[in-house]
């Protein structure tokens, strides 16, 4: 369970470039729950995913995670607690290191790294079987270097990662963003395997209505730092991607007719 | 060349193997310029120097060094994690401040230890066998050194260890304190350093504050001379290559004091290694160039 | 598989002929001297002039009955260890070694081997030797350490109520810090205060004078590794500040100080050599006392004295060694 209590993040605070990315949000997501969130560049869904994760600052607020106060902890603390896969893939992994040691390391998540080696037989096994669902003959090419794989594959890599530790919450940031059309969609099938086997809860951020709809059980849309749309259930299930469009422009419309009102 | 020689500079070439296994550790692992070393080198003389005109026991005196030295290393991953300065900068700062202290350690410039009994004392009272025993004693130091450093790499300590000097933020992201791995990286590097340097006191009898000047550019020239000559991913062929290189780097010296050898001096020595530290970089470079054109030319042909 | 083999060869071919690079076959009335110098500097290269042409004096000419050969460190005392190596292995008649650290790397190399120092302050300390008086290992030599209570004295001459002193030098180097005790010593007995300042190394003589030019009726020329190799950067300072300089070696009276009372390195190369000689001769250690080269040299250069308006006074000119117009 992630629990996001009245967060306010501003960048260049005190200064010309100032700017309000969270206003006050909160936003509490149970177990097992798969949330989308959607909104604009500059909205600030990635910025909410930084907040849980700990790499954004915090102006105010508390973040918990599985009921622990995670606020104070440092990003490698927290990591622990929920993985992340990043829209880079070659910001999530290792290039220079092989398949098996990315795998070891993502396998250590959470738990005390000492004098054991990184890789042995036992291991190798486990890494095997995890990689194999992935279709791609990987678990026979562990030694190799990761940096010879293409992005879509580096990404199908990072999320066996995120599943090979205890951590029940997995976060994503659009994820998908940076592959072709072809691996997105891969990608995305197997973000829906690994998340149902594991029965993970997830924040996954996206800039696809599409995806953000045909995906989980939960959407929320990010307007200039605020939540301003937030379906689930019976609701949800009948949108479609045009429907959402229209609740956004209401959003947005409602801004611009303010505005209007102050030009007129 | 003599026996004497051949065994000498192979006992001088392991030595200065502690550095490039430290160097290694900085450099290539935490993809951290470390100029302490040059500072740490003759600090490791002066302790072990030192604790030893003492009176302390010469193994402890050595083990003295290694820790002294290593807290060395952590000063400089302070410098950088905790007050933000450039990692090269907060090197040299060390550096700087360690020549001053070596003097205060010493008490003087130059402290003299022929004579006194050292850690070697034991093998030089074996006549003939002395000359053996020497650098067989040093590369028993190396191997069991070598042997930690490639487990120690390979385990799942050492690999978060070997992460951060790629990713950081991939490693902090899978749970590693890489602040911690940085302190621990540059205090082993400089740790191994400061042995080097005790161990160098003791089988020459004398330490010097300047003994340290171009200690990093001996320990990259020994790395990179190394993998060149063994390029592989794997951690226990790297550490061989790196001892190996600095083996042949000495041998490569050698070569340049037999003066007669095509006309080279010592005083040749700087712009030898440099010249030769600068191969070892380009000959990458001119290998993929050279497959490039290959490929080019292969598809012109098909196509 | 390739690529591999032809590392392997590339090394091996370096190992080789670093094996393989011998001197000369010796004939067996070839006597070998092997000089290990710690770096080049007129001063210490002088020394090594004079050794060579002590030999010569002697009768062992280079080519004919004298295999010679030398190498410099460059200042690094890893250098002088791999020098060390190779000169012992190559089993010579007599090592000469200049400076401390050079001669240290030879003494640690070979306890057999006869040893001549040359320009190493205190062979004591350096633990070259024990006895001086009568050697009790393979090691002897000739000390250039300075005549500091005669130099005193002599700047005295030089500057009627001389009050103060200066002087620069580098603290890492074992030479330098006894004789800057023992001028602390001596001035402290004469009611000289005495200014000084340091210099790591040799770019930084030049401000650590221009520091204490302005506060000091002399500046003394220390024979100092680091000094002598950036004494013209000192002279440019003391010269414009119109400061009288004493020189305690004779290399720098000829760039430009005023005067000296000095050892010549080049006697004290001639010195070494006669020791060399006579150890080639057969000659044993023991009976070859450490001995601490004279310095009676009186240098005056009265063109510099003029340069910066400083008249030498007359009692020194008329006991010069040698003065310069």
């Amino acid at each position: 369970m992630i629990e996001l209590e009245n967060i306010v993040v501003t960048f260049n605070p005190g200064t010309i470039l100032e700017n309000k990315v969270l206003r006050n949000v909160s936003l509490t997501v149970p177990d097992g729950q798969f949330l989308s969130i959607i909104g604009s560049n500059g909205a600030g869904k990635s910025t909410i995913l930084g907040a849980v994760s700990g790499e954004t600052p915090l102006i105010r607020g508390s973040v918990k995670i599985n009921g622990q106060d995670v606020t104070k902890w440092p990003v490698h603390k927290r990591a622990s607690l929920a993985a992340r896969v990043f829209q880079d893939p070659l910001a999530g992994t290792c290039g220079s290191l092989s398949i098996e040691e990315n795998l070891a390391l993502a396998y250590k998540r959470g738990r005390h790294r000492g004098w054991p080696m990184a890789v042995n037989n036992a291991r190798r096994k486990i890494f095997q079987e995890r990689v194999a669902i992935l279709g791609l003959g990987l678990e026979n090419r562990l030694g190799d270097s990761i940096g010879l794989l293409s992005g879509g594959q580096r990404q199908a890599v990072s999320l066996i990662m995120a599943s090979l530790s205890d951590s029940k919450v997995i976060l994503l940031d659009e994820h998908t963003a940076a592959l072709d059309p072809r691996m997105a969609l891969f990608v995305m099938d197997l973000t829906e395997k690994i998340i149902k086997e594991f029965n993970l809860t997830v924040m996954m951020v996206t800039h696809s209505m599409k995806d953000a709809l045909a995906h989980g059980s939960r959407t929320i849309m990010l307007h200039q730092g605020e939540i301003v749309l937030d379906v689930e259930g019976e609701q949800r299930d009948k949108m479609e991607v045009k429907d959402l469009l229209e609740m956004f422009s209401t959003v947005r419309n409602e801004e611009l007719s303010d505005d209007s009102l102050l030009l007129s | 060349m003599s026996l004497f020689a051949f065994l000498g500079t192979l006992e001088i070439g392991l030595i200065y193997g502690l550095v490039a296994l430290g160097v290694y550790l900085s450099f290539r692992v935490l993809d951290f310029p470390d100029l302490t070393v040059d500072g740490t080198f003759p600090l490791g003389s002066a302790v072990a120097a030192a604790a030893i005109m003492a009176g302390v026991d010469p193994w402890v005196a050595t083990l003295l060094a290694f820790l002294i030295g290593g807290i060395a290393g952590w000063v400089t991953a302070f410098l950088t994690v905790k007050c933000g300065i450039l990692n090269l900068l907060a090197s040299i700062l060390t550096m700087i401040a360690l020549f001053s202290i070596n003097v205060r350690i010493m008490g003087r410039p130059n402290i003299a230890l022929l004579g006194v009994d050292t850690i070697v004392t034991p093998f030089e009272n074996m006549d003939l066998a002395a000359l053996y025993m020497r650098p067989l004693f040093v590369f028993v130091m190396v191997l069991i050194s070598s042997f930690f450093i490639v487990r120690l790499l390979n385990s799942d300590f050492g690999l978060a260890l070997r992460a951060t000097g790629v990713n950081p933020r991939m490693v902090k992201a899978q749970g590693g304190a890489t602040n911690f791995y940085i302190y621990f990286g540059l205090a082993l590097s400089n740790g191994f350093v400061g042995l080097a340097g005790a161990l160098f006191t003791q089988l020459n009898g004398f330490a010097d504050v300047t003994s340290g000047a171009g200690t990093i550019v001996v320990g990259l020239a020994a790395v990179i001379l190394g993998q060149t000559l063994f390029p592989s991913r794997r951690v226990s062929v790297a550490i061989f290559a790196i001892v190996f290189g600095s083996v042949l780097y000495r041998f490569a010296i050698s070569l340049a004091l037999s003066s007669g050898m095509f006309g080279l001096q010592a005083s040749d020595l700087n712009l030898i290694t440099a010249i030769l530290v600068a191969l070892a970089l380009i000959a990458p470079k001119l290998k993929h160039a050279k497959k490039l054109r290959q490929a080019v030319q292969k598809s012109q042909k098909e196509g | 598989m390739n690529k591999i083999l032809t590392r392997l060869a590339v090394a091996s071919l370096l190992v080789t002929s670093s094996l393989l690079s011998s001197t000369s076959i010796m004939a067996q009335t070839l006597k070998t001297v092997r000089v290990s110098q710690i770096v080049e500097h007129p001063a210490l290269d002088l020394a090594r002039k004079g050794v060579v042409d002590a030999l010569a004096q002697h009768g062992f000419i280079q080519g004919q009955n004298l295999d010679f050969k030398f190498a410099t460190a460059q200042g690094n005392p890893a250098i002088a260890v791999q020098i060390a190596k190779q000169y012992v292995g190559e089993k010579p008649d007599v090592l000469v070694g200049i400076a401390t650290n050079s001669a240290q790397a030879l003494a640690s190399s070979t306890h057999t081997i006869p040893i001549i120092y040359a320009a190493v302050t205190d062979p004591v300390s350096a633990k070259l030797l024990k006895n001086p008086q009568k050697p009790e290992g393979n090691v002897t030599g000739l000390s250039d350490s300075s005549p500091i209570d005669q130099h005193v004295a002599m700047m005295q001459e030089l500057v009627p109520n001389l009050k103060t002193i200066g002087v620069v030098y580098n603290p890492g180097e074992t030479n330098s810090l006894s004789i800057i005790e023992l001028l602390r010593k001596a001035t402290k007995a004469q009611g000289i205060k005495l200014v000084e300042a340091t210099a790591l190394k040799t770019s930084d003589i030049q401000s650590a004078t221009q520091a204490i030019v302005g506060d000091v009726d002399i500046m003394y020329a220390a024979i100092d590794n680091t000094v002598a190799s950036a004494i013209d950067s000192m002279l440019r300072v003391t010269n414009m500040s119109k400061t009288p300089v004493f020189a305690a070696t004779d290399n720098y009276v000829t760039s430009g100080a005023v005067a000296s009372l000095a050892l010549s390195y080049y006697q004290l190369g001639i010195q070494t050599g006669n020791y060399v000689a006579a150890v080639l001769n057969g000659e044993k250690i023991e009976n070859l006392p450490a001995k601490t080269a004279l310095s009676d040299q009186i240098i005056v250069n009265e063109k510099a004295a003029k340069k910066i308006g400083f008249s030498v006074p007359k009692s020194i000119v008329d006991r010069a060694t040698k003065i310069i117009k």
